[in-house]
């Protein structure tokens, strides 16, 4: 790490980083009911990015023995690089963030808990097949560049994820649950409910007619309808002014009832960290405030190209370059919990999850999307599952219709998400 | 560094072990718009060693052959943590292989201002097509994959692969209006796999520009013609997945489904996997277990005939090993993959899987697809009305879905024109992506799929 810097300094170029990354991670993996695997998985290596004659090198190895062979192939890459318009970032100014807790997860104890559940599930769901991954992680991430910043980092992971795979009247059915954090995990025995109630709803098929009907996205399914907003927001794409969000900040863009945040300090929270992967610092923001589009997702070189600043919206592992992405996302919660919103729909269709999520014109916000676990609602009653169904459109339409968000949020990893319900989405079945 | 693999192999006291090292250089452009994004070279070396006992794995990557020793004993340790006890792996004999690169024209030797070029010559073609294309998107990719590969039971492999790719995408904006189009061509052929595509840049420019004025499909259900490669991304979704053994080993309904002589088609549908077909990108000569690729029927006459299998779920069956372990790198365990994924040729000609078509789709190029192993998801780039048996006009935003039941037995003919694809992409299975496959086949029609859509 220190030769690479060495070796940069005595170079004529006008900057340059190195970015080495640490992790160390150490699943435990049952599959089908058995403990399939254990593993300890190790990587360590540096990026070297290089700005020389106004153009960007890059390159990055896991052979630290070699500083010379990195660096002249990110000075050999800098001969065709892009023109850039930045420069790297001095030190940044950061607050403490809860993002480490090194207390670990042993490794008997996961397999305890993992051969519990499975006790515990054989009682009440025979012929459901479980797999589970338990993972204890760890990441060192440090930066150095020629701005003298010196940026160092390192964050726990621990996370929980099951899913069941049974074979019903209603045909295969999935179910998944999942819990993660930057620090020990709370008791997840909630999780075997919410499974056990899905797989239970899951028994009966229902028939959804075809048109347009209310539809609820809860959490797991949510995440599809957000792809296209990550596409929009992402500063290569207004860079290249491809995204329909391009000019818009300030106008509003979908109904006032939506605000995303993209929140990066938010505690113990999977994208939260003191700066982003070019060191600049992390901060909490709006994205779309009541509707209104108020920023984009930037980093040094898709700021430049805008003539903003950068977001701290930076991601990238050693192997490769920075690109922007959320740190945290947020979908602000509403008044009433999810359970009302079932209760309070007359005929539509509650989505679990759903198969081809990021298929579709994502640019364009098109989604076209098969329901893979969702249910019939009549009445506020759950019905039974719909099958071989799809349910389509824009979510810079659709995002205009929405007629409730629950108060109850789940997170997916950095996503913070709520259940929304839609007015008029198109459903067609297969009748 | 064979002599130390041997010393470390010595060290091993559990039912099995194995030892993988691999040493990857990657040279990638990237031309996005007017800027050259990307354009160097990345290098990755390192290993990994999987043990394996009474039932469960242990495994433990590491970085720099100094910490081999290490590993071994780490990936011993965790697999003597269990107290599983469950079946061994199926035996097969050790084999003793020297495999090279296949390659004519080795993209290594040629230089990074030479392939910067070629990729600089497809990006202008679609930036200089006209103030419409917005945008453009340029890859051009080759990786040298050399690999070493060790057991307990005396295999000794070294195995060089090579591949080599470029895919380009275009860009169309009529405000808010934004149609993309692409396509992409790699394999293990060599550089001569990136040369002269200049007419098919063109077409996607002109594809792209069409789209803009294409209608939204309308939703409801359809009789498809599928052209060759999205019919390959259908039946990787569609057949390829389910018959991966590492969901049915241990879960005896499943099993009872995909039991052999279960008709799943048409008496002309034959379905392959083929891991021994040298030069496609889903190529592979051996698998990360050491067994040798073959040619498998998944479908043969309609009916079910075989599955992918390693040598876990192999024995957890009692069949036959595949061929069909598989890791993205080193640093994963191998998993059941699919290698070059086919329905095999049939005896249509293409106006012959038009006729009589009265309100249907021809449907042309794959974005992607994802399956549930029952109900599975495919799009396509584009699709042109068939009215009457008569090609129409394009519409876009197509997405069809299926179900493993019914959709193949709705396959009403297929055509002769087989063709592969392989590209610079990959499947994607349990976090490992991507996976550098192949799938293919020719035209085919089928009725009844469900399209999303108003």
């Amino acid at each position: 790490m220190d030769k690479i810097f060495e070796t940069l300094k005595k170079k004529d170029l006008e900057g340059f980083e190195v970015y080495f990354e640490e992790t160390e991670s150490n699943p435990i993996i049952f599959e089908q009911n058995e403990l399939q695997s254990l593993e300890k998985k190790f990587d360590r290596g540096v990026g070297v990015r290089v700005i020389h004659r106004g153009r960007l090198g890059f390159s990055s190895t896991n052979d630290l023995e070699r500083p010379d062979e990195v660096v002249e192939y990110a000075l050999e890459s800098a001969k065709y690089g892009e023109k850039v318009n930045y420069t790297f970032p001095g030190p940044p100014e950061t607050e403490r963030l809860q993002i480490y807790s090194d207390e670990g997860w042993p490794e008997s104890e996961r397999i305890e808990i993992g051969k519990r559940i499975l006790e515990e599930l054989k009682g009440l769901a025979k012929d459901v097949k479980i797999d589970m991954e338990l993972n204890y992680s760890r990441k060192k991430v440090l930066i150095l560049n020629s701005a003298g910043l010196r940026a160092k980092m390192e964050k726990t992971f621990y996370s929980f994820e099951i899913s069941g795979f049974t074979i019903t009247e209603s045909g295969f059915v999935w179910v998944y649950e999942q819990k993660a954090s930057l620090k020990p995990l709370p008791p997840f025995d909630d999780l075997i409910g919410k499974l056990l109630e899905k797989l239970e709803h899951a028994n009966r098929t229902a028939r959804s007619k075809s048109g347009e009907l209310k539809v609820v996205f809860a959490p797991q399914a949510l995440f599809s309808l957000i792809r296209p907003f990550a596409v929009g927001l992402n500063g290569k794409n207004i860079a290249k002014k491809i995204s329909p969000l391009t000019d818009r900040v300030g106008e509003k863009i979908i109904g006032e009832n939506i605000t995303f945040i993209d929140d990066g300090t938010k505690p113990w929270s999977w994208g939260t960290r003191p700066f982003d992967d070019e060191g600049i610092p992390v901060r909490k923001r709006f994205l779309i405030e009541k509707g209104v589009l108020r920023g984009y997702l930037l980093d040094l070189n898709t700021s430049s190209k805008v003539g903003m600043q950068s977001t701290g919206n930076a991601f990238r592992k050693y192997t490769s370059l920075p690109s922007p992405s959320f740190n945290n996302l947020i979908i602000e919660p509403g008044e009433v919990p999810s359970s009302e919103i079932l209760k309070d729909l007359d005929y539509g269709i509650v989505v679990h999850s759903v198969i081809g999520g990021g298929q579709s014109n994502l640019l364009a916000g098109d989604f076209s999307l098969n329901i893979g676990l969702g249910f019939l609602v009549e009445n506020g009653e759950i019905v039974g599952r719909v099958k071989d169904t799809m349910v389509a459109g824009n979510v810079y339409d659709c995002f205009n219709r929405v007629y409730a968000i629950s108060k109850d949020t789940e997170a997916l990893g950095p996503y913070i998400l709520p259940y929304i319900a839609f007015e008029k989405l198109s459903v067609t079945s297969k009748e | 560094m064979e002599s130390i693999i041997k010393k470390a192999l010595e060290l091993a006291a559990v039912e099995y072990l194995d030892i993988h090292l691999e040493e990857s250089v990657i040279t990638q452009i990237v031309y996005s718009g007017k800027e050259l994004e990307k354009a160097g070279t990345n290098k990755k070396k390192g290993g990994s060693v999987r043990a394996f006992h009474r039932g469960s794995f242990g495994f433990a990557t590491f970085n720099s052959i100094d910490e081999l020793f290490k590993a071994v004993e780490e990936a011993q340790r965790l697999a003597r943590i269990s107290e599983t006890k469950g079946p061994g792996l199926k035996r097969v004999d050790p084999v003793k292989d020297r495999v090279k690169a296949h390659v004519k024209d080795n993209p290594l030797e040629h230089s990074l201002e030479e392939k910067v070029d070629l990729a600089r010559r497809y990006n202008d073609i679609i930036l200089g097509a006209g103030e419409k294309v917005q945008s453009s998107r340029v890859l051009y990719e080759d990786r040298l994959v050399k690999t070493y590969f060790y057991s307990t039971e005396g295999t000794e492999l070294e195995i060089e692969k090579i591949y080599c790719g470029v895919s380009f995408a275009s860009f169309a904006r009529d405000g808010s209006n934004v149609q993309m189009a692409f396509n992409s061509f790699g394999d293990q052929r060599g550089f001569e796999t990136v040369l002269n595509h200049e007419t098919d840049v063109e077409e996607v420019v002109k594809h792209s520009l069409d789209l803009l004025k294409a209608e939204k499909v309308e939703g409801g259900v359809y009789t498809v013609v599928l052209d060759p490669r999205i019919a390959g991304t259908f039946i990787h979704e569609a057949f390829g997945h389910l018959s991966e053994a590492d969901h049915m080993a241990r879960n005896e309904k499943l099993k009872k489904i995909m039991e052999r002589g279960a008709r799943f088609g048409p008496d002309y549908l034959n379905v392959i996997d083929d891991g021994s077909m040298v030069g496609e990108r889903g190529y592979i000569g051996y698998d990360d277990e050491g067994v040798r690729a073959r040619k498998n029927y998944l479908i043969k006459d309609g009916v079910l005939v075989g599955r992918l299998h390693s040598r876990q779920t192999a024995e957890l069956m009692g069949e036959d090993v595949t061929g069909n372990a598989r890791a993205i790198d080193f640093s994963y365990m191998p998993i059941v993959r699919m290698t070059v994924t086919h329905i095999d040729r049939g005896d249509k000609d293409f106006d012959e899987l038009l006729e009589g078509i009265e309100r249907g789709l021809y449907v042309i190029g794959a974005l992607g697809g994802q399956t549930e192993l029952e109900m599975f998801t495919f799009s396509a780039e584009r699709a042109y009305k068939i009215e009457n048996g008569r090609i129409g006009e394009m519409v876009r935003d197509v997405v069809l879905s299926g179900n493993v039941f019914e959709t193949l037995k709705n396959i009403e003919g297929i055509g002769k024109d087989l063709v592969l694809f392989g590209g610079l992409g990959g499947c994607g299975k349990r976090g490992q992506f991507p996976l550098p496959v192949s799938d293919g086949s020719p035209h085919i029609r089928i009725k009844n799929v469900v399209i999303g859509g108003k």
